[in-house]
């Protein structure tokens, strides 16, 4: 039988930032999953709309954002508008999405006399319920990486 | 069976909801669907799903938005607190619960129409 190697933990890892990392893995896959789910909801004219719907987390990542002025075209050109970013302070465990298009909230709510088509909160709901398992492995996968990460020690080494 | 229909017989048996809006063709403006007819000029009750339905509860779950209309933002207050009062925690028929959310109001700048609007999310439980 072949010798196993013996790893010893000979501190924890800190646990605060095993903590912070799993709540960015969390806000990250929840965030991620939200705007594919809202951008196909979102219903579309010229896609101003699905265009703009974007996420930020506390950390900085962002993604969802589909900004055409990265293509040399003018703000403000029909379906070839750029959109602003989301731009609110966030703490470290925080995360923001939504919509930045200016008929966002109208499409969103309605009017009084527009029926509103809701985009934001069935995606928050199917990303609650159908696919809250991914966002709990995502959450599972860094707490266990940030647990061996602490400071090991191999004492015995496998052939 | 969607909640709609609950939720309007609700909120129609309340006096302080049904007194906070204004009528159309003798009846309160309480519509059960998400548009008010043009014709309506004051104060108003719009309903909708906003959240899909899970059928594999075995209980009915529905989430819907309840918008509140009126061009004055207090009056547009007053009509969210009257359906809040008369639906959150509250049962209907034996087998209906209900519970709410008061949302921010949303300006008439921003939904056009010169209307504000204060949303109430409400969730409603059905055996």
């Amino acid at each position: 039988m072949a010798e196993q190697s013996k790893v010893v933990f000979e501190s924890l890892a800190d646990f605060s930032k095993v903590s912070l990392g799993s709540v960015e893995a969390g806000n990250l896959k929840f965030c991620e999953i939200w705007v594919t789910q809202a951008k196909p909801l979102a219903p579309v004219d010229e896609g101003q709309l699905a265009n703009s719907i974007q996420f930020v987390t506390g950390t900085g990542k962002k993604g969802g954002l589909n900004d055409n002025s990265q293509n040399g075209r003018k703000k403000g050109s029909g379906n070839s508008e750029s959109f602003d970013e989301i731009n609110i302070p966030l703490t470290k465990k925080e995360a923001a999405f939504g919509a930045t298009a200016k008929h966002a909230v109208p499409q969103e709510f309605g009017t009084k006399f527009m029926a509103p088509q809701p985009y934001a909160r069935p995606a928050i709901a199917i990303t609650k319920g159908a696919k809250i398992t991914e966002i709990i492995k995502a959450i599972d996968r860094e707490v266990k990486n940030g647990i061996l990460k602490g400071n090991k020690k191999r004492e015995t080494f496998g052939l | 069976m969607n909640g709609l229909t609950e939720t309007k017989a609700k909120l129609l048996a309340d006096p302080s909801v049904v007194s906070s809006v204004s009528t159309y063709k003798t009846k309160p403006a309480i519509f059960g669907k998400p548009v008010v007819p043009e014709k309506v000029s004051g104060n108003a009750i719009s309903m909708y799903l906003s959240v899909p339905v899970d059928g594999g509860l075995e209980y009915g779950n529905f989430g819907l938005t309840v918008n509140c209309w009126a061009s004055k933002y207090d009056k547009c207050i007053d009509i969210q607190e009257a359906v809040y009062n008369a639906l959150n925690r509250q049962t209907y028929a034996g087998n209906t619960f209900f519970l709410c959310i008061k949302s921010v109001v949303i300006p008439s700048t921003t939904v056009g129409g010169g209307e504000y609007n204060a949303p109430v999310e409400v969730l409603v439980r059905q055996r």
